[in-house]
Protein backbone atom coordinates (compact mmCIF):
# COMPACT_ATOMS: atom_id res chain seq x y z
CA UNK A 1 0.00 0.00 0.00
CA UNK A 2 1.39 3.36 -1.04
CA UNK A 3 2.27 5.69 1.84
CA UNK A 4 0.24 8.47 0.23
CA UNK A 5 -2.96 6.46 0.56
CA UNK A 6 -3.28 7.66 4.16
CA UNK A 7 -3.44 11.27 2.98
CA UNK A 8 -5.77 10.96 -0.01
CA UNK A 9 -9.08 11.48 1.80
CA UNK A 10 -7.86 14.43 3.84
CA UNK A 11 -6.43 15.83 0.60
CA UNK A 12 -9.74 15.58 -1.29
CA UNK A 13 -11.49 17.18 1.70
CA UNK A 14 -9.09 20.12 1.51
CA UNK A 15 -7.84 19.39 5.01
CA UNK A 16 -4.10 19.19 4.29
CA UNK A 17 -1.66 22.04 4.66
CA UNK A 18 -0.53 23.64 1.37
CA UNK A 19 2.84 21.80 1.38
CA UNK A 20 1.26 18.38 1.93
CA UNK A 21 -1.48 19.10 -0.57
CA UNK A 22 1.05 19.99 -3.29
CA UNK A 23 2.96 16.82 -2.54
CA UNK A 24 -0.14 14.63 -2.86
CA UNK A 25 -1.24 16.36 -6.07
CA UNK A 26 2.21 15.81 -7.55
CA UNK A 27 2.20 12.18 -6.48
CA UNK A 28 -1.20 11.52 -8.05
CA UNK A 29 0.17 12.44 -11.45
CA UNK A 30 2.69 9.63 -11.30
CA UNK A 31 0.94 6.92 -9.22
CA UNK A 32 -1.89 5.15 -10.96
CA UNK A 33 -2.91 3.18 -7.88
CA UNK A 34 -3.39 6.28 -5.78
CA UNK A 35 -5.19 8.08 -8.61
CA UNK A 36 -7.62 5.16 -8.93
CA UNK A 37 -8.08 5.00 -5.14
CA UNK A 38 -8.77 8.72 -5.00
CA UNK A 39 -11.51 8.34 -7.61
CA UNK A 40 -12.97 5.43 -5.64
CA UNK A 41 -12.97 7.38 -2.36
CA UNK A 42 -14.66 10.30 -4.03
CA UNK A 43 -17.25 8.03 -5.59
CA UNK A 44 -18.10 6.26 -2.34
CA UNK A 45 -18.29 9.62 -0.54
CA UNK A 46 -20.82 10.85 -3.09
CA UNK A 47 -22.76 7.60 -2.84
CA UNK A 48 -22.86 7.98 0.95
CA UNK A 49 -24.25 11.51 0.65
CA UNK A 50 -26.79 10.37 -1.94
CA UNK A 51 -27.87 7.53 0.34
CA UNK A 52 -28.93 10.01 3.01
CA UNK A 53 -30.10 12.77 0.72
CA UNK A 54 -33.75 11.86 1.06
CA UNK A 55 -36.09 14.82 0.78
CA UNK A 56 -37.20 15.67 4.32
CA UNK A 57 -40.89 16.21 4.91
CA UNK A 58 -41.81 19.87 4.89
CA UNK A 59 -44.72 19.41 7.23
CA UNK A 60 -44.79 22.08 9.87
CA UNK A 61 -45.85 21.20 13.40
CA UNK A 62 -49.09 22.96 14.36
CA UNK A 63 -49.40 22.54 18.07
CA UNK A 64 -51.14 25.14 20.21
CA UNK A 65 -48.81 24.45 23.14
CA UNK A 66 -45.73 25.20 21.11
CA UNK A 67 -47.38 28.18 19.49
CA UNK A 68 -47.90 29.85 22.82
CA UNK A 69 -44.30 29.21 23.77
CA UNK A 70 -42.90 30.69 20.57
CA UNK A 71 -45.26 33.62 20.68
CA UNK A 72 -43.98 34.55 24.10
CA UNK A 73 -40.33 34.06 23.39
CA UNK A 74 -40.20 35.95 20.14
CA UNK A 75 -42.76 38.67 20.72
CA UNK A 76 -39.98 40.92 21.96
CA UNK A 77 -37.89 40.06 18.91
CA UNK A 78 -40.82 41.04 16.70
CA UNK A 79 -41.08 44.35 18.49
CA UNK A 80 -37.40 44.91 17.88
CA UNK A 81 -37.60 43.92 14.24
CA UNK A 82 -40.57 46.15 13.53
CA UNK A 83 -39.13 49.11 15.41
CA UNK A 84 -35.90 48.61 13.56
CA UNK A 85 -37.57 48.75 10.17
CA UNK A 86 -39.65 51.81 10.99
CA UNK A 87 -37.43 54.43 9.30
CA UNK A 88 -38.11 52.90 5.91
CA UNK A 89 -41.76 52.20 6.64
CA UNK A 90 -43.83 51.24 4.68
CA UNK A 91 -41.31 49.50 2.47
CA UNK A 92 -40.81 45.74 2.54
CA UNK A 93 -39.39 44.38 5.78
CA UNK A 94 -35.61 43.98 5.49
CA UNK A 95 -35.58 40.42 6.73
CA UNK A 96 -35.76 37.43 4.42
CA UNK A 97 -38.91 37.54 2.29
CA UNK A 98 -41.36 34.70 2.74
CA UNK A 99 -41.07 31.92 0.23
CA UNK A 100 -44.33 30.18 0.93
CA UNK A 101 -46.50 29.15 -1.96
CA UNK A 102 -49.44 31.21 -0.80
CA UNK A 103 -49.16 34.95 -1.31
CA UNK A 104 -48.55 36.61 2.04
CA UNK A 105 -51.40 38.84 3.19
CA UNK A 106 -50.62 42.50 2.65
CA UNK A 107 -50.32 44.78 5.64
CA UNK A 108 -53.90 45.28 6.68
CA UNK A 109 -55.17 48.39 8.43
CA UNK A 110 -57.90 47.52 10.83
CA UNK A 111 -59.51 49.12 13.83
CA UNK A 112 -57.47 48.64 16.99
CA UNK A 113 -59.00 46.25 19.53
CA UNK A 114 -57.76 46.28 23.12
CA UNK A 115 -54.30 44.79 23.50
CA UNK A 116 -54.29 41.13 24.46
CA UNK A 117 -51.30 39.72 26.30
CA UNK A 118 -50.02 36.22 25.91
CA UNK A 119 -50.50 34.26 29.11
CA UNK A 120 -48.68 31.29 30.55
CA UNK A 121 -45.42 31.57 28.70
CA UNK A 122 -41.98 31.10 30.13
CA UNK A 123 -40.81 34.34 28.58
CA UNK A 124 -43.52 36.59 29.93
CA UNK A 125 -41.00 38.82 31.67
CA UNK A 126 -39.31 39.82 28.44
CA UNK A 127 -42.59 40.34 26.66
CA UNK A 128 -43.97 42.51 29.40
CA UNK A 129 -40.89 44.63 29.88
CA UNK A 130 -40.96 45.67 26.22
CA UNK A 131 -44.70 46.16 26.30
CA UNK A 132 -44.48 48.21 29.48
CA UNK A 133 -41.70 50.38 28.08
CA UNK A 134 -43.60 51.11 24.93
CA UNK A 135 -46.94 51.61 26.64
CA UNK A 136 -45.41 54.40 28.67
CA UNK A 137 -44.59 56.25 25.47
CA UNK A 138 -47.76 55.61 23.58
CA UNK A 139 -50.86 57.56 24.60
CA UNK A 140 -53.45 55.92 22.36
CA UNK A 141 -52.89 53.59 19.45
CA UNK A 142 -54.72 54.86 16.43
CA UNK A 143 -53.88 52.26 13.80
CA UNK A 144 -53.34 48.55 14.12
CA UNK A 145 -51.25 46.71 11.57
CA UNK A 146 -51.43 42.95 11.33
CA UNK A 147 -48.05 41.52 10.36
CA UNK A 148 -47.84 37.88 9.30
CA UNK A 149 -45.02 36.17 11.17
CA UNK A 150 -43.55 35.05 7.84
CA UNK A 151 -42.99 38.71 6.93
CA UNK A 152 -40.43 39.17 9.67
CA UNK A 153 -39.20 35.69 10.33
CA UNK A 154 -37.99 32.93 8.08
CA UNK A 155 -40.73 30.70 6.70
CA UNK A 156 -41.27 27.83 9.07
CA UNK A 157 -40.16 29.70 12.17
CA UNK A 158 -43.81 29.98 13.15
CA UNK A 159 -46.79 27.83 12.42
CA UNK A 160 -48.58 28.95 9.26
CA UNK A 161 -50.95 31.84 9.85
CA UNK A 162 -49.35 33.20 12.99
CA UNK A 163 -49.26 37.00 13.12
CA UNK A 164 -48.16 39.94 15.19
CA UNK A 165 -50.14 43.13 15.56
CA UNK A 166 -48.58 46.55 15.71
CA UNK A 167 -50.43 49.50 17.22
CA UNK A 168 -49.09 52.83 16.09
CA UNK A 169 -49.78 56.53 16.11
CA UNK A 170 -49.32 58.72 13.08
CA UNK A 171 -47.80 62.16 13.56
CA UNK A 172 -49.01 65.36 11.91
CA UNK A 173 -46.43 65.02 9.15
CA UNK A 174 -47.61 61.49 8.45
CA UNK A 175 -44.65 59.73 10.00
CA UNK A 176 -45.19 56.95 12.52
CA UNK A 177 -44.60 58.32 16.01
CA UNK A 178 -45.06 55.41 18.30
CA UNK A 179 -45.40 51.72 17.95
CA UNK A 180 -46.38 48.79 20.10
CA UNK A 181 -46.12 45.22 18.91
CA UNK A 182 -47.93 42.31 20.41
CA UNK A 183 -48.68 38.76 19.35
CA UNK A 184 -52.03 38.50 17.62
CA UNK A 185 -54.17 35.52 16.85
CA UNK A 186 -53.96 33.47 13.70
CA UNK A 187 -54.73 35.18 10.42
CA UNK A 188 -57.63 33.50 8.75
CA UNK B 1 -39.66 58.66 16.56
CA UNK B 2 -39.64 60.89 19.57
CA UNK B 3 -36.52 61.32 21.67
CA UNK B 4 -38.18 59.31 24.44
CA UNK B 5 -37.45 56.09 22.63
CA UNK B 6 -33.68 56.53 22.60
CA UNK B 7 -32.95 54.79 25.93
CA UNK B 8 -34.14 51.46 24.62
CA UNK B 9 -33.35 52.03 20.95
CA UNK B 10 -29.78 50.81 21.36
CA UNK B 11 -30.41 47.41 22.92
CA UNK B 12 -33.30 46.93 20.54
CA UNK B 13 -31.18 47.57 17.47
CA UNK B 14 -28.72 45.00 18.78
CA UNK B 15 -31.60 42.62 19.33
CA UNK B 16 -32.75 43.18 15.76
CA UNK B 17 -29.24 42.54 14.45
CA UNK B 18 -29.16 39.25 16.35
CA UNK B 19 -32.55 38.38 14.91
CA UNK B 20 -31.27 39.09 11.39
CA UNK B 21 -28.19 36.99 12.06
CA UNK B 22 -30.28 34.12 13.37
CA UNK B 23 -32.65 34.44 10.41
CA UNK B 24 -29.80 34.28 7.89
CA UNK B 25 -28.43 31.19 9.62
CA UNK B 26 -31.89 29.68 9.64
CA UNK B 27 -32.18 30.15 5.87
CA UNK B 28 -28.78 28.60 5.31
CA UNK B 29 -28.80 25.73 7.77
CA UNK B 30 -32.40 24.65 8.24
CA UNK B 31 -32.34 22.00 5.52
CA UNK B 32 -28.87 20.59 6.27
CA UNK B 33 -29.84 20.30 9.95
CA UNK B 34 -33.13 18.60 9.12
CA UNK B 35 -31.36 16.18 6.80
CA UNK B 36 -28.73 15.41 9.40
CA UNK B 37 -31.33 14.77 12.11
CA UNK B 38 -33.45 12.56 9.87
CA UNK B 39 -30.27 10.67 8.97
CA UNK B 40 -29.66 10.17 12.67
CA UNK B 41 -33.05 8.50 12.88
CA UNK B 42 -35.46 11.21 13.97
CA UNK B 43 -38.86 11.38 12.33
CA UNK B 44 -39.42 14.49 10.18
CA UNK B 45 -41.67 15.94 12.90
CA UNK B 46 -39.12 15.28 15.62
CA UNK B 47 -36.43 16.80 13.41
CA UNK B 48 -38.54 19.95 12.87
CA UNK B 49 -38.97 20.26 16.64
CA UNK B 50 -35.26 19.88 17.28
CA UNK B 51 -34.34 22.40 14.57
CA UNK B 52 -36.79 24.98 15.92
CA UNK B 53 -35.53 24.46 19.45
CA UNK B 54 -31.92 24.76 18.27
CA UNK B 55 -32.59 28.08 16.55
CA UNK B 56 -34.50 29.42 19.54
CA UNK B 57 -31.52 28.41 21.63
CA UNK B 58 -29.18 30.22 19.21
CA UNK B 59 -31.33 33.36 19.23
CA UNK B 60 -31.45 33.39 23.02
CA UNK B 61 -27.74 32.83 23.20
CA UNK B 62 -26.95 35.63 20.72
CA UNK B 63 -29.30 37.95 22.58
CA UNK B 64 -27.64 37.28 25.90
CA UNK B 65 -24.41 38.52 24.33
CA UNK B 66 -22.70 35.17 23.80
CA UNK B 67 -20.20 35.21 20.98
CA UNK B 68 -20.94 32.68 18.29
CA UNK B 69 -17.88 32.66 16.14
CA UNK B 70 -18.76 29.36 14.60
CA UNK B 71 -22.53 29.19 14.71
CA UNK B 72 -22.66 26.39 12.17
CA UNK B 73 -20.74 23.90 14.33
CA UNK B 74 -22.57 25.21 17.38
CA UNK B 75 -25.99 24.58 15.83
CA UNK B 76 -25.04 21.12 14.66
CA UNK B 77 -23.77 20.32 18.16
CA UNK B 78 -26.98 21.46 19.84
CA UNK B 79 -29.06 19.51 17.33
CA UNK B 80 -26.80 16.48 17.57
CA UNK B 81 -27.07 16.36 21.35
CA UNK B 82 -30.84 16.75 21.18
CA UNK B 83 -30.98 13.85 18.73
CA UNK B 84 -28.80 11.66 20.92
CA UNK B 85 -31.12 12.42 23.82
CA UNK B 86 -33.91 10.84 21.84
CA UNK B 87 -32.20 7.50 22.17
CA UNK B 88 -35.16 5.46 21.08
CA UNK B 89 -35.38 7.09 17.67
CA UNK B 90 -31.64 7.02 17.26
CA UNK B 91 -31.37 3.30 17.82
CA UNK B 92 -34.55 2.49 15.96
CA UNK B 93 -33.08 4.05 12.85
CA UNK B 94 -29.94 1.99 12.82
CA UNK B 95 -31.68 -1.22 13.78
CA UNK B 96 -33.45 -1.28 10.41
CA UNK B 97 -32.32 -0.89 6.84
CA UNK B 98 -34.00 1.76 4.71
CA UNK B 99 -37.45 0.63 3.58
CA UNK B 100 -38.31 -0.06 -0.05
CA UNK B 101 -40.15 3.24 -0.33
CA UNK B 102 -37.10 5.15 0.76
CA UNK B 103 -35.01 3.26 -1.75
CA UNK B 104 -37.46 4.09 -4.52
CA UNK B 105 -37.43 7.76 -3.57
CA UNK B 106 -33.66 7.69 -3.41
CA UNK B 107 -33.44 6.09 -6.83
CA UNK B 108 -35.81 8.50 -8.50
CA UNK B 109 -35.24 11.92 -7.00
CA UNK B 110 -32.06 13.15 -8.72
CA UNK B 111 -29.80 12.14 -11.60
CA UNK B 112 -27.10 11.13 -9.10
CA UNK B 113 -29.56 8.82 -7.44
CA UNK B 114 -30.70 7.36 -10.73
CA UNK B 115 -27.22 6.06 -11.50
CA UNK B 116 -27.08 4.26 -8.18
CA UNK B 117 -28.73 1.01 -8.96
CA UNK B 118 -30.81 -0.51 -6.26
CA UNK B 119 -28.45 -3.42 -5.73
CA UNK B 120 -25.57 -1.05 -5.18
CA UNK B 121 -27.72 0.93 -2.79
CA UNK B 122 -28.52 -2.11 -0.68
CA UNK B 123 -24.87 -3.03 -0.53
CA UNK B 124 -24.00 0.48 0.52
CA UNK B 125 -26.74 0.41 3.17
CA UNK B 126 -25.31 -2.77 4.66
CA UNK B 127 -21.83 -1.25 4.66
CA UNK B 128 -23.09 1.93 6.35
CA UNK B 129 -24.81 -0.09 9.05
CA UNK B 130 -21.58 -1.90 9.76
CA UNK B 131 -19.87 1.39 10.65
CA UNK B 132 -19.56 2.51 14.24
CA UNK B 133 -21.77 5.40 15.42
CA UNK B 134 -18.88 7.86 15.44
CA UNK B 135 -17.72 6.83 12.00
CA UNK B 136 -21.20 7.26 10.58
CA UNK B 137 -21.69 10.62 12.30
CA UNK B 138 -18.35 11.89 11.02
CA UNK B 139 -19.31 10.95 7.46
CA UNK B 140 -22.77 12.51 7.80
CA UNK B 141 -21.35 15.81 9.04
CA UNK B 142 -18.67 15.69 6.36
CA UNK B 143 -21.38 15.15 3.73
CA UNK B 144 -23.09 18.30 5.06
CA UNK B 145 -19.91 20.21 4.28
CA UNK B 146 -18.49 20.61 7.79
CA UNK B 147 -14.72 20.91 8.17
CA UNK B 148 -12.89 18.33 10.29
CA UNK B 149 -12.40 20.97 12.98
CA UNK B 150 -16.16 21.67 13.05
CA UNK B 151 -16.99 17.96 13.14
CA UNK B 152 -14.66 17.71 16.12
CA UNK B 153 -16.58 20.51 17.84
CA UNK B 154 -19.91 18.81 17.20
CA UNK B 155 -18.85 15.37 18.37
CA UNK B 156 -16.35 16.42 21.03
CA UNK B 157 -13.35 14.91 19.25
CA UNK B 158 -9.88 16.17 18.41
CA UNK B 159 -9.45 17.24 14.78
CA UNK B 160 -6.82 14.55 14.25
CA UNK B 161 -9.24 11.92 15.57
CA UNK B 162 -11.85 13.12 13.09
CA UNK B 163 -9.32 12.85 10.26
CA UNK B 164 -8.44 9.28 11.27
CA UNK B 165 -12.11 8.33 11.69
CA UNK B 166 -13.16 9.75 8.31
CA UNK B 167 -10.22 8.03 6.63
CA UNK B 168 -11.04 4.69 8.22
CA UNK B 169 -14.77 4.95 7.52
CA UNK B 170 -14.43 5.90 3.84
CA UNK B 171 -11.99 3.05 3.29
CA UNK B 172 -14.33 0.58 5.00
CA UNK B 173 -17.20 1.63 2.75
CA UNK B 174 -15.01 1.51 -0.35
CA UNK B 175 -13.79 -1.95 0.54
CA UNK B 176 -17.25 -3.36 1.27
CA UNK B 177 -18.74 -1.89 -1.88
CA UNK B 178 -15.79 -2.94 -4.02
CA UNK B 179 -15.34 0.56 -5.31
Amino acid sequence: MCEFDAKLIAWMDGELGSGDAREVAGHLESCETCAANAVGYREISRAFAAYYDLPPSDKRPQRPRRTALYAGSIAAAAAAAVLWMLPSFPSTPPLAPPKSAEPAPALAFVKAPPAVGIQRTRHRVVTRSVAAATTRLIPEPTVEIAIPADEIFAPGAFPAGFAFAADMSIGRDGSPEALRVRPASYLK
Amino acid sequence: MSGDSIPFALPISKFAANTREATALFEELRKPLLRYLVSLGLSPDEAQDVVQDSFLCLHRSLTSGASKENARAWLFRVAHNAARNRQRSYHRRFAEPLGDTALEIAGASTPEHAVLREEKFRKLGAAIRSLGDTERECLLLRAEGLRYREIGEVLGLATSTVADTVDRAVKKLAEKCNV
